[in-house]
């Protein structure tokens, strides 16, 4: 009996561990998931307040991961890029900058969130382009080559990078192709790395350079 | 029996880890599956829905994000007593302890929108706001500088909104029948003084800033804040741009001059300098001016801007200008029959100071420190006029928040201005001397009330004690906003103001009182979405203004004048309704006579007309990648004395008009090409008419036009900029 006394207590102990660790990182990497999931699906603006809602919260329990308001500010970006009513747009980017500030807060990717930073300044544009589109032009600029220099290889920096370029130069009507150019090497980069799901570290952007390269060849 | 004991002892275990199975799985299910449902509706105080609040469970993930409807529901598997909490950006956030039971639970969430926020009534009286930084506001810098007709000039665009009256020949803000030296300039909170160019006769002038230093111009016409003294009639408001974001040389070409400009950033501090050299030869000689220059205006300008970043919130802001101008001309005074030659030469300095910080979660505080200088020497035929304006500003400004809903702001300043002009008779070798130092300290108090959102009071107090009379005022500023809709609000106004008498008076006679004036506004708003439509009325009441029978006798000074000005005034913008397009129209109504100076009796002052109207029209044409913009104005007739006549000021001129146009041409990236001209038809606007002081010898005062000493103005700019990041200098901006 004394052999099934341990047994049961080690079984005890076990199931114990187990549901010690499931409301720790099994917690975290299930609501990670299903927030990255929510975010694939995702294509109105309600969506993506929804998604970034939903990382906020995630955020407000993991005070030392990056990762949950990285993605909060992304999901309330997309938001605001998509968002019609000016006012709306610039409050949501508002809150994008403020999840942004959260995770740069701990430890992080610089690249990745001067990154996101260019992306939130290049939204920014868009509330006001005749008044905020020099200021934010300039500073979207600024963070998206900052995000480069540090890490040649985000293919996001190049992405928007690309995406930055392409406009001012179709609004000059100079060349593209050194925008076009710009994205190709995003997509090289995007294709090689098949991205590690596990991680959760940002992977966004294949999609929306997939989408830009039509545009280079039409 | 070995055997058959293991096989028991599995047997036993097998069952046994069944069961032990069974109770991971309930324990699991204890913590997964036996579920609360937590749901409600999400509201503002208006009971209207509050869409995408995240509502959710302090420190778990459950939670959720309400819908089009307001409503969420989500399940916990948390039990007992949990912290609720809903946030939305722009309001309060709203958090409650709740059980939780098996059954869940149902709640309803009032959401208070955060005051001071986005939508939070403003009040609107008497005050044209152009900033960046604010939604609500109805200009933007940028505005100014691309209204035709303006030629990038502050007051210049300042005069297309209402409660100015256009007095073209001096290019200075006339406001609500003020004169000109009833508006007050101030930058970051200090004051100028002698903001405008030098000039002459039948040359508009300008003011000594160009509007892209700013991030903020605010224009009032009435009712100010208790923070800003000495301005009878409108303050100035300039704030000056922050710390610079990206390095950056700036070169222009204009056919007036040229212009370098450099920015320089670093981690916490940026500094700008930019040096300009205007000589307006070359173009007098292609365009023929009604003045003989023997040496057209010469000058050099020069900016320099420091910003240091304290702190998070600290900002320490120190800019400077100087400018030495020069130019001679022959001119015919109309009391002389013969040429004088006159040199005037300007030297000016304006330094400012300003340093602001945040003390604690309820305490900001501003200071600044600003001293101008200004000399004019003046040769007209070899006499020797020598002026001079020069004084400091000190000023501390404390901010104290109460509550959310009762903001305190109060300070203490002190302004001293010393002024001097000389004369010196090249013939006689006379000399004459009149001068005086005003020193003025002054402190004030000013509560913002929020009753509620949609209902705020600004009550102030402002004294002054004026040393060179030794009078303490005491003068109440009352302001009042409610909003009448969600877009729309009333504000009304009411206010003392006072001014020490006009520098040319107080120096010949050094006792002369403050002027006063009273002012009572009401105002309507109503704006969405890029469309705005504002009305306001105003009564403006003068009293103590100067008056003498003798220029040169301080005797027959005195404080004995008054005035009354009542209008109505109307704005209208929209650039939503017609694509690629910004237009705006102003008309302001005046009725008003003033007793001042050496008027006989009450009449009105030659710079006010009945009827102001102008339209702004800007249009962006994506094809030829050029902003083209319109604006045309017209001003009713202007009184003028003629002597010839019975009444004083019973003289009116003609109605004026002037159409400008201008081009923005963004030829590269980095590089945009601007061209205006100023009244297009070349209509020759007659202002006023000056006559001789003594008749000729059939009793009749002869008399001239005033007019501009060219009826156009062209100009034509080059504009290139260039930085580091390459792959945007400069976004389409304009």
């Amino acid at each position: 009996m004394k052999n099934t006394i341990k047994i049961m207590l080690t079984f005890l102990i076990l199931i114990l561990l187990n549901v010690k660790t499931y409301s720790g990182d099994e917690a975290y990497r299930e609501a990670m998931s299903a927030g990255l999931r929510q975010l694939e699906t995702a294509t109105s603006t309600d969506d993506f307040v929804a998604v970034a809602n939903r990382f906020g919260r995630i955020s407000s329990v993991e005070t030392t991961k990056w990762l949950p308001s990285y993605y909060a500010s992304y999901a309330m970006t997309v938001a605001a890029a998509i968002e019609e009513d000016l006012n709306a747009k610039d409050l949501k980017l508002d809150e994008a900058q403020q999840y942004l500030e959260k995770s740069s807060s701990v430890e992080h990717d610089d690249s990745e969130i001067l990154t996101l930073q260019g992306f939130i300044y290049m939204i920014r544009i868009t509330v006001d382009p005749a008044n905020k589109g020099q200021q934010y032009g300039g500073l979207s600029a600024q963070a998206l080559q900052k995000a480069k220099a540090i890490n040649p290889d985000n293919p996001r920096a190049l992405l928007l990078l690309a995406q930055l370029s392409f406009g001012t130069a179709q609004f000059f009507g100079s060349e593209i192709t050194e925008a076009c150019q710009l994205n190709d090497s995003a997509l090289e980069i995007f294709e090689a790395n098949d991205g590690d799901e596990d991680s959760f570290l940002p992977s966004w952007g294949r999609k929306q350079a997939l989408d830009f390269k039509k545009r280079c060849s039409e | 029996m070995m055997v058959k004991k293991e096989l028991y002892f599995v047997i036993m275990l097998r069952n046994f880890s069944y069961i032990l199975f069974l109770m991971a799985v309930q324990v699991h299910a204890d913590n997964l599956y036996s579920q609360a449902t937590i749901s409600g509706l999400v509201t503002d105080s208006n009971k209207n829905p509050v869409i995408g609040a995240n509502v959710y469970l302090q420190g778990t993930y459950d939670g959720s994000s309400t819908d089009v409807t307001g409503r969420f529901t989500f399940s916990t598997t948390k039990t007992g007593i949990v912290t609720l909490v809903a946030s939305f950006i722009g309001y309060a956030e709203f958090s409650k302890e709740i059980e939780l039971s098996a059954t869940g639970f149902d709640i309803n969430i009032v959401m208070k929108e955060s005051i001071n926020k986005m939508d939070a009534v403003v009040i609107t009286a008497g005050s044209f706001v152009a900033a960046d930084e604010s939604r609500k506001e109805v200009m933007r810098p940028l505005d100014i500088v691309t209204t035709a007709g303006a030629t990038a000039d502050i007051p210049g665009a300042l005069n297309t909104l209402p409660g100015t009256q256009t007095v073209g020949e001096e290019g200075r803000l006339f406001v609500r029948g003020g004169d000109s030296y009833e508006t007050t300039t101030y930058i970051d909170g200090m004051i100028v003084l002698d903001s405008y160019d030098p000039t002459v006769p039948g040359v508009p002038a300008r003011n000594r800033f160009s509007p892209m230093m700013f991030k903020g111009v605010s224009f009032s016409t009435g009712g100010y804040s208790a923070e800003y003294g000495s301005g009878l009639s409108s303050a100035l408001i300039l704030n000056a741009k922050d710390m610079a974001t990206l390095d950056r040389t700036d070169l222009s070409l204009m056919s007036v001059g040229l212009e370098a400009a450099h920015t320089k950033v670093w981690n916490n501090s940026s500094l700008s300098g930019k040096l300009a050299y205007i000589n307006l030869e070359p173009y007098y000689n292609l365009v023929k001016q009604n003045i003989d220059w023997a040496s057209p205006s010469v000058s050099q300008d020069g900016n320099i801007a420091y910003r240091f970043k304290t702190s998070r919130t600290g900002l320490l802001k120190i800019y400077g200008n100087f400018k030495f101008s020069d130019m001679t001309l022959n001119y015919v005074p109309v009391d002389s029959t013969g040429n004088i030659t006159t040199r005037i030469r300007n030297q000016y300095g304006y330094i400012t100071g300003s340093y602001k910080e945040v003390l604690s979660d309820s305490w900001t505080m501003k200071t600044g420190i600003s001293y101008t200088y200004s000399n004019d020497d003046i040769t007209p035929d070899n006499d020797i006029i020598n002026e001079r304006i020069d004084g400091y500003h000190v000023k501390a400004v404390f901010g104290h928040d109460f509550s959310d809903a009762i903001v305190l702001n109060f300070g203490a300043e002190m302004i001293k201005r010393n002024h001097f002009q000389d004369f010196t008779d090249f013939e006689s070798g006379y000399h004459n001397r009149y001068a005086f130092s005003d020193p003025v300290a002054s402190s004030f108090a000013e509560a913002e009330i929020y009753i509620s959102e949609k209902f705020l009071t600004r009550i102030g107090l402002r004294s002054a004690y004026h040393h060179l009379n030794h009078k303490i005022t005491i003068d109440p500023r009352i302001s009042l906003a409610y909003q009448t809709g969600k877009k729309s609000q009333v504000s009304l106004a009411y206010g003392k103001f006072r001014q020490s008498a006009p520098d040319g008076f107080l120096r010949v006679a050094n006792n002369l009182l403050p002027e006063k004036a009273t002012h009572y506004i009401v105002n309507y708003q109503i704006s969405d979405n890029g469309r705005t439509f504002r009305a306001e009325a105003y009564i403006k009441n003068y009293q103590e203004l100067v008056k003498f029978t003798n220029p040169f006798d301080p005797v027959s000074y005195n404080n004995s004048g008054s005035g009354l000005a009542r209008g109505i005034d109307i704005f209208w913008r929209d650039n939503k309704t017609i694509r690629n397009t910004d237009y705006w129209v102003s008309y302001s109504f005046l009725d008003t006579k003033r007793d001042y100076k050496d008027f006989p009796y009450e009449a009105p002052p030659y710079f006010a007309s009945a009827h102001n109207f102008s339209v702004v029209f800007k249009h962006f044409v994506s094809s030829i990648k050029s902003q083209i913009g319109a604006t045309w104005s017209y001003t009713s007739g202007r009184p003028y004395n003629n002597p010839n006549q019975d009444l004083f000021n019973e003289g009116k001129t003609k109605p004026y008009y002037d159409l400008s146009v201008n081009i923005s041409y963004l030829a590269r990236q980095n590089l945009i090409v601007y061209a205006s001209v100023t009244n297009v038809f070349g209509r020759e606007n007659i202002f006023g008419y000056e006559y001789k002081s003594t008749p000729d010898n059939q009793g009749i005062y002869l008399g001239r036009p005033v007019v501009l000493a060219a009826p156009r103005f062209l100009f034509l700019g080059i504009f290139l900029t260039l930085s580091k990041d390459s792959v945007m200098n400069q976004l389409p901006y304009l």
